[in-house]
């Protein structure tokens, strides 16, 4: 089913508006406080700010909140999952899953029956017994996805499902999500550019409590326009002219001194710039460049490279390779 | 995370104990000062006729009747204490400070106080009672008036216990229940009470032993008569000139009574504490 938020809430600095369309699996991309979990807190209804809009669905839509309207969490055809699972204490594992179902007025075998499924579906079939306290992380996690989906949402909306879990289990959660998601409708927010590039469909990048830039997740991941895009899928972002823009990959920039540059050379694919800063990242450092026309930011190998290069503050040229993309602004 | 978390508490090393050595001696005092006067009333029981001192027709009538009105009274302690603690703990409303002071009182004042301050409420001349006069119901010196009493005195142990316990519980968990579709009485009855479980069976243990022990406020409010209003204190205290021998046997058998209940529920409920301690962190 559609979702249509969008709100204010001054109290977080975050003014927004997000809709996912039915079927489709929106990726909210951003760092912590950027108003990621505000907006789904504000879908579920377990924020009630002012100022706030939520419809779900097009022509029989269910109105969820307006200027008079309020909908309850529980009256709301939407399950929220955060990043710490949350399972109800004394209650076994398939208790906690039939919860919803249960709470929908079924019987208590039917309610098991589905949430058996649900676990089948889940992989954790074989802890259905268990104590809900007795469970790893990862297990956890995947109990209440299942607990989550036993409610047939008409959206799902999950709230940074991997940040507790370990590299393991967070790998197995995204191969999970990525079959389970497939028909449903789901706004999920992450800070990881690796969740959104595998999962969503479309992807809101949210900066400082507002949407910085929306669209599909190739157009978005793969030509950002805005400088804290570009950041978080780890290129640099310069304009060409007027109405183009590039983003090339670290792996697409060299660099050297700007002194060492011959006086003749004032080729159009170089850019001036001062160093930002360096990271270290596996074998390479990633250097990041303040230039006129945007960051530009590359991959050096620093058992070879000039180490002047290396220090912050240092006038650098930065040649970008001829196959990188342009594309409109 | 759990699967490695040793269950048992992390030893401490011998002789580093945290705590200054001579914290023992006022801590000796303190004990010794609880558990020497329940020795001296041990040491002054008729053994021989300990069972015909506590089956005397007497002590039949008060151990009945205390009986009886502790069941009632604790009943409606939990009846009206689990929605006060629910509506302090998770309501926010003006006054609400003033309220909490005033439910707190009873726990702080002298229960002749209450006592008095009850027969004024519902007593025949009282604020209420006048009316209920006219309806043709009395309450003060029946045995609805020893209910009203106990439970008056006994209801800040369960609130407090109660309200405590739901706010450090939070709301996460009940947030999680509503939007899986929950509405706010299952939430309440399936996730918030069974998550304070331990605190409710103590807040209930402590106000039915609160209840049981119950003496200023029933002599002001109910008076003591036998099998109506005489309750085993009231017994007791009746008995400490006349038969000091059935009041030491009656006594004994309050403390046995108070030592088993508390050590059953606050075992129980401290058990159950320190496994969610130990087992719940990532839950």
């Amino acid at each position: 089913m559609r979702l249509d938020c969008s709100a204010s809430v001054p109290e977080r600095a975050v003014a927004a508006r997000i809709t996912v369309e039915s079927g489709r699996t929106l990726a909210l991309l951003g760092p912590n406080g950027s108003g990621k979990s505000t907006m789904l807190e504000v879908a579920a209804g377990l924020l009630r700010p002012a100022d706030a809009h939520v419809t779900l669905g097009g022509a029989d839509r269910v109105l969820c909140q307006d200027a008079t309207a309020w909908l309850p969490p529980h009256r709301r055809p939407v399950t929220l999952l955060t990043q710490d699972p949350s399972l109800f204490a004394g209650m076994s594992v398939l208790d906690n899953v039939a919860f919803g179902p249960r709470a929908a007025g079924h019987g208590k075998r039917a309610s098991r029956e589905v949430a058996r499924d649900w676990l089948d579906r889940v992989g954790a079939a074989d802890i259905a017994n268990a104590h809900a306290s007795t469970l790893s992380g990862g297990q956890a996690q995947r109990v209440a996805l299942a607990r989550a989906l036993a409610t047939r949402p008409a959206v799902l909306l999950l709230d940074e499902p991997f940040a507790a879990l370990d590299v393991d289990a967070a790998g197995h959660m995204r191969t999970l999500l990525s079959t389970v998601l497939a028909d449903l409708t789901v706004v999920m927010s992450t800070h990881d550019v690796l969740d959104a590039a595998m999962l969503a469909d479309d992807v809101v990048v949210m900066h400082d409590g507002a949407v910085a830039e929306r669209g599909t997740r190739a157009e978005v991941l793969g030509r950002p326009r805005h400088s804290f895009t570009a950041r978080l899928v780890g290129r640099g972002l310069v304009r060409v002219d007027a109405s183009t823009w590039t983003a090339p990959r670290p792996s697409q920039v060299s660099l050297r001194l700007a002194a060492d540059l011959p006086e003749s050379s004032t080729a159009e694919d170089t850019w001036h710039g001062t160093v930002a800063r360096v990271e270290g990242h596996d074998d390479v450092a990633r250097v990041w460049v303040d230039t006129d026309a945007g960051d530009l930011v590359a991959d050096v190998d620093p058992l070879i490279i000039d180490r002047r290069i290396l220090t912050p503050g240092a006038a650098v040229a930065c040649t970008v390779a001829s196959d990188v993309e342009t594309y409109p602004a | 995370m759990t699967s490695t978390m040793p269950t048992a508490p992390a030893p401490t090393l011998e002789g580093t104990p945290f705590a200054p050595r001579w914290l023992a001696v006022p801590a000796i005092a303190g004990a010794a000062l609880i558990v020497l006067p329940l020795i001296g009333l041990a040491t002054r029981v008729e053994w021989a006729q300990f069972p015909a001192l506590v089956t005397s027709d007497a002590a039949l009538a008060a151990l009945a009747l205390s009986a009886r009105t502790v069941a009632w009274s604790t009943a409606l302690v939990v009846i009206l204490g689990v929605p006060l603690a629910v509506m302090l703990a998770r309501l926010e409303f003006r006054g609400m400070d003033v309220v909490r002071t005033v439910i707190l009182a009873p726990l702080v004042l002298p229960p002749v106080v209450g006592g008095l301050g009850l027969l004024y409420a519902f007593g025949r001349t009282g604020l209420i009672g006048e009316r209920l006069t006219l309806l043709g119901i009395d309450i003060a010196f029946t045995t609805t008036a020893v209910v009203l009493a106990q439970t008056f005195v006994a209801l800040p142990f369960l609130v407090f216990s109660l309200e405590g316990a739901l706010r450090a519980d939070g709301t996460r968990f009940e947030a999680v229940a509503a939007t899986l579709g929950a509405g706010p009485w299952t939430t309440l009855t399936r996730v918030t009470l069974r998550r304070v479980w331990p605190a409710l069976v103590a807040g209930t243990v402590l106000a039915a032993a609160r209840a049981l022990g119950e003496f200023g406020a029933t002599l002001t409010f109910a008076g003591s008569l036998q099998g109506v209003t005489r309750t085993v204190p009231l017994e007791i205290y009746l008995q400490r000139e006349a038969d000091a021998d059935a009041a030491v046997a009656l006594s004994l058998v309050l403390v046995v009574v108070a030592l088993v209940v508390v050590a059953l529920a606050y075992g129980g409920a401290t058990r159950v504490a320190r496994a969610r301690v130990a087992s719940g962190r990532s839950s």
